[in-house]
């Protein structure tokens, strides 16, 4: 009873006079660069404020942990404060930049990589999570789980016999992203007899240390597959491989994370087994949920939002290649998302209510 | 120019050659030090080159381990930009050549140019390779090979190899340049301790100089100035502590030298003669200690030597002519004897002469010919202060065997033969023999009993009849001394008075006679008998007693009844003021002088005149060989009238026969003595025999009768 309530309240204030006083201040402290992964992110979250009425102000890292730190001190030394900020446990500076926000009275909401449960333990000890919203994350085991499957039933469907061996870059072996991934891809790899990590290697993320490592490997030894714990990684070793007069796709079998456009295309040219992404979608969500947040919308699940990933594979190629591909995200309506609109008990970020709002923005 | 040091000596040692200080340390330590630096410095380059060379192996093959867990990774990653960066942390700039990362035969990544193929230095180090650490390394033309394992740890498998290639070059221009620097050293070093070889050597030359010289002070007897070697060293420093020391030591030394010197001197003296500076008769006694050092088979001559007359020439011309007489002896003496002989002055005019003759065997004057050059030089006349006075030497000799000797024995013996020659007439030398000795410890024996006989009174006046020559009546007598010997009977003074003179006991002896004498006049006068002039003989030392007149006066004999009789030898020489004097008292004490043995000896007529005798007795030798007509008989005549010239009357003595007293009387004499008229007799005999008959007779005139009756008196 009380819930409608409030949603009245807050729908008033809304839609009424006080149009500025509802403007919301966040600061999105990027890890990341501009453009890239990290830029497709704040993309998705600038389209969202737009439509929600949020201030939003980026500040990009470029991937410096240093830098990290001091935008996070100089946001909170300014005269006025954001109202919220949006932080990303990456380069293991969560805890820290939870810390600093904690003692300056700023709400923060994780977004993509979230603390770990011993983090938050630790924090909570170390004086409280007052200010803590909660975090919007994807189950990046899943992303390594489904691609290694989605790899080794395509190779194994071609040939039921044999072993099939698997190269494994991984993105790294500190983050929880990469570490997570890395553990999903062996969870597949176990379940299917007969397949074996012929070797699994961090390459830092990047295309290059992909691309000449598979080509130093191949040079010696040889794969079924390459799984790669990000897109950039994949094509990397992809250029290797064709640089070795193999075929992507059919002598080694590839699969991407990611709805890039070059993660789709290679999907629909059959270089790429499968494409599983929806990530950068978060921003935008995570602009939604702060919204939702502001008006008293609370959080279920405890603060903590599952933030749904999508495969791509032939099945669906044809529906991304349409409405993902080449969108403009500002056509999409993120309002529509808020649960004081929809009044639902939870969100639906679904790959389907995404199209259909993609659908409506377009039409 | 170097005195010796009386104490110091020259101090040389032995005859080494002198070489300076110099050559000593500058030529034999340099060219040790040449010697050493040379192989030092080829032993440093080599072992420079060898440990440059080592170090390097290490360097670089260090270098590449502490990067293979990074190349593990990288090449386990397939990183092979991490790989080549991290090889390229082997790229010194100058000696790395190339590093390859080998993977399954296959270069997994590569920097620098390198000149072989990787599989070629694979094949050099599998061929000759040397192991270090895990890996293995070659040297090869100039070049350093390495091979290197890349183990991946948590996997335990290795991944790859590491194979680098490290030129060499700067390492020998560095190794060549290490050299010349040594040898630049080594130079420098043989130069520095050239140089500090010759300060040292110089400044020790300086300062051995220094020593030296202070030294030299010092051996030379500057034994006042202070030393200083003026040197900070502290050996040096040492050594003037040591000299000075060795100065304080020499002044003490030369301190108790002098103060020993005074010691020796006083030594000398109380073994010396100051007269003649010969050995005295402690020296002598001392002596035997030197023959200890004797060959045994050597034989000693000793020599016992005294001069005859020599009192007489120191009573006539004083001590000071009898010290001159004596240095002349001993002047003549050690003239005679061989520098190593000994002389020794023992007593007053006494000498002895030792002689070694085991040294001087056959070359020299035999015992006996040296005595009588002896007594023949001494007996040679000598001038002192233009006076001419002449002794004799008697010479007593003995020789003996070292073996077994007995010094003092042989001492003695040299001394009996000397009496034994005195004895035998002075002037000449007697061998010892051991009958010698035995007359003389009988004399000895009769001296110690002569000694004993005086005190025991064994000592007798017997009286000897004197009868007037006229009428033979009993005129005097003359009082002989006679020794009762418990042992060997009667003894008449020639037996025992060379003796007593000898030791000095005539003077006792007259004294004791006298005493009788006037006792057996004292009692015969109270028997009322009529005593006449009794004559007792006076010794010279008696004539000089000065008891002489208080025992006349205190005798208390009547004038005229006594008479001293003077032997020749009291007066032979000059007759002395002094004994003209006490001839004087004598007199007019109312006794009177008679010379006894008159025209014996060389008593002159100066002495008669001078002592003017009441009676001369001839001596007996002239009475002996009496005869009418004769030499004696002439000579007596001569004597009796020379005598009543002068107022003094003749007695003869020795008379046997009536005829020599008729003669006698005849010649001129007044008194008979002689066996013809009574031999000596003891008192009481004489008492018996001529004071109580002659009482009757008194003044009786001379007659056949009376005559015959002494003489058959005296045969019955």
């Amino acid at each position: 009873m009380l819930l409608p309530l409030s949603m009245l309240i807050a729908a008033s204030t809304w839609g009424a006079d006080a149009q500025a006083e509802d403007e919301l201040n966040v600061l999105f402290l990027n890890p990341g660069f501009e453009t890239g992964f990290w830029g497709s992110v704040s993309d998705t979250m600038r389209a969202a404020a737009e439509d929600l009425r949020i201030n939003l102000e980026i500040m990009d890292a470029d991937r410096d942990r240093i830098r990290m730190l001091d935008q996070a001190q100089t946001a909170i030394g300014r005269e006025t404060l954001p109202d919220y900020v949006v932080v990303v446990n990456e380069l293991q500076q969560g805890p820290q930049l939870a810390q600093m926000f904690e003692d300056a009275g700023i709400p923060y909401l994780f977004l993509l990589n979230r603390l770990s449960d011993e983090q938050l333990d630790a924090l909570q000890s170390n004086g409280g999570l007052d200010h803590y919203l909660g975090s919007i994350s994807p189950r990046n085991f899943d992303t390594g789980y489904m691609t290694a499957r989605a790899l080794i039933e395509a190779t194994r469907a071609e040939r039921p016999e044999g072993e099939i061996r698997v190269l494994a870059l991984l993105g790294d072996t500190a983050t929880p992203a990469a570490v997570e991934r890395e553990a999903g891809m062996r969870q597949a790899v176990s379940e299917y007899p007969g397949v074996e990590i012929a070797r699994a290697f961090s390459v830092d993320w990047l295309f290059d240390r992909a691309k000449s490592a598979v080509a130093l490997f191949l040079a010696r030894e040889s794969t079924d597959i390459i799984w790669t714990a990000s897109g950039p990684i994949a094509f990397g070793a992809m250029e290797a491989v064709r640089e070795a007069n193999l075929e992507p796709g059919r002598d080694i079998r590839f699969a991407g994370v990611g709805w890039f456009p070059n993660a789709l295309d290679a999907v629909a040219e059959e270089t790429m087994t499968m494409t599983y992404g929806g990530y950068f979608i978060s921003g935008a969500w995570s602009m939604v949920m702060l919204r939702d947040i502001h008006e008293g919308v609370g959080m279920e699940d405890g603060g903590e939002v599952e933030a749904p990933l999508t495969g791509v594979d032939q099945s669906n190629i044809g529906d991304f290649q349409t409405y993902v591909r080449n969108v403009e995200w500002g056509v999409v309506d993120f309002a529509s998302f808020l649960r004081t609109n929809t009044q639902a008990p939870t969100y639906d970020f679904s790959v389907d209510a995404l199209f259909r709002e993609i659908v409506a923005g377009e039409g | 120019m170097h005195q010796d040091h009386p104490i110091l000596g020259n101090g040389r040692l032995g005859s080494f050659p002198r070489v300076s200080v110099k050559y000593y340390i500058i030529v034999p330590i340099f060219l040790l030090v040449g010697i050493c630096n040379y192989f030092v410095t080829i032993i440093l380059i080599d072992y420079s080159e060898e440990s440059q060379t080592s170090a390097f192996i290490q360097r670089n093959t260090t270098n590449i381990r502490a990067l293979a867990p990074t190349l593990a990774f990288s090449v386990w990653e397939f990183n092979q930009d991490r790989a080549l960066s991290t090889i390229a942390g082997l790229d010194d700039g100058k000696s790395f050549r190339s590093a390859s990362v080998l993977t399954d035969g296959l270069v997994f990544a590569s920097n620098g140019r390198p000149e072989l193929e990787a599989g070629a230095v694979v094949d050099i180090i599998n061929a000759t390779g040397q192991p270090i650490f895990d890996g293995a390394y070659a040297i090869q033309d100039g070049a350093l090979f390495v091979r290197y394992p890349i183990w991946l740890e948590d996997k335990d498998r290795q991944v790859a190899t590491v194979v680098a290639e490290f030129g060499m070059d700067a390492l020998a221009a560095q190794n060549a340049q290490v050299a010349s620097r040594i040898q630049s050293i080594a130079a420098l070093g043989s130069f520095a301790v050239l140089v500090g070889i010759i300060v040292f050597a110089w400044l020790s030359n300086r300062l051995l100089g220094r020593v030296a010289v202070s030294i030299t002070s010092v051996a030379e007897g500057e034994l006042d100035t202070h030393i200083n070697l003026r040197s900070a060293i502290s050996e040096l420093q040492d050594i003037e502590t040591a000299l000075q020391q060795l100065r304080r030591d020499a002044q003490q030394l030369i301190e108790l030298k002098s103060q020993s010197r005074a010691a020796e001197q006083i030594q000398h003296m109380a073994l010396h003669d100051a007269l003649t500076g010969l050995g005295n008769r402690r020296y002598l006694d001392d002596f035997k200690r030197h023959l200890d050092e004797r060959p045994l088979d050597a034989w000693l001559e000793i020599l016992h030597i005294d001069l005859d007359g020599f009192k007489e020439v120191n009573d006539r011309a004083g001590h000071e002519a009898g010290d001159k007489l004596l240095q002349t002896t001993s002047d003549r003496l050690k003239a005679m004897v061989r520098t190593d002989d000994w002389v020794f002055r023992i007593g007053g005019d006494e000498f002895v002469v030792i002689r070694d003759r085991g040294s001087h065997q056959g070359s020299e004057l035999a015992p006996s010919e040296l005595a009588s050059a002896i007594v023949s030089r001494l007996s040679q006349p000598c001038t002192i202060e233009d006076q001419t006075h002449s002794v004799g030497a008697s010479v007593g000799v003995v020789t003996v065997p070292l073996q077994n000797l007995d010094f003092d024995k042989a001492l003695g013996d040299a001394d009996i033969a000397m009496y034994a020659a005195k004895a035998a007439g002075k002037r000449g030398f007697v061998h010892f023999t051991p009958y010698l000795r035995e007359a003389t410890q009988e004399r000895q024996r009769l001296s110690a009993s002569l000694e004993q006989a005086i005190g025991d009174l064994e000592l007798q006046p017997y009286y000897q009849p004197k009868v007037d020559a006229e009428n033979f009546a009993l005129s005097g007598a003359e009082a002989l001394v006679r020794w009762h010997h418990p042992e060997k009977g009667i003894l008449g003074p020639a037996s025992f008075l060379d003796l007593a003179k000898e030791r000095g006991f005539l003077v006792e002896i007259d004294k004791l006679l006298f005493q009788r004498v006037c006792n057996d006049i004292t009692i015969w006068r109270e028997a009322g008998l009529v005593v006449p002039k009794i004559s007792v003989n006076l010794s010279g030392p008696r004539l000089s007693d000065p008891a002489l007149i208080s025992d006349l006066k205190s005798a208390n004999i009547s004038p005229g009844s006594l008479s001293f009789e003077l032997l020749e030898t009291v007066y032979l020489d000059d007759v002395s003021e002094d004994v003209l004097h006490r001839l004087d008292e004598i007199r007019d004490l109312g006794v009177s002088i008679e010379l006894d043995d008159f025209g014996s000896g060389h008593a002159s007529m100066v002495s008669l005149l001078q002592i003017a005798p009441d009676h001369l007795k001839i001596d007996k030798r002239f009475v002996q060989d009496l005869a009418p007509d004769s030499q004696s008989a002439r000579l007596v005549s001569q004597i009796v009238e020379i005598g009543k010239s002068l107022g003094i009357a003749a007695t003869a003595e020795g008379v046997e026969t009536l005829e020599q007293a008729q003669l006698l009387y005849e010649l001129g004499c007044t008194t008979l003595q002689g066996y013809h008229f009574g031999k000596p007799c003891p008192a009481q005999e004489f008492c018996k025999e001529y004071l109580e008959r002659d009482q009757n007779h008194a003044f009786a005139p001379l007659d056949a009768d009376r005559s015959i009756d002494l003489g058959r008196r005296r045969s019955g």
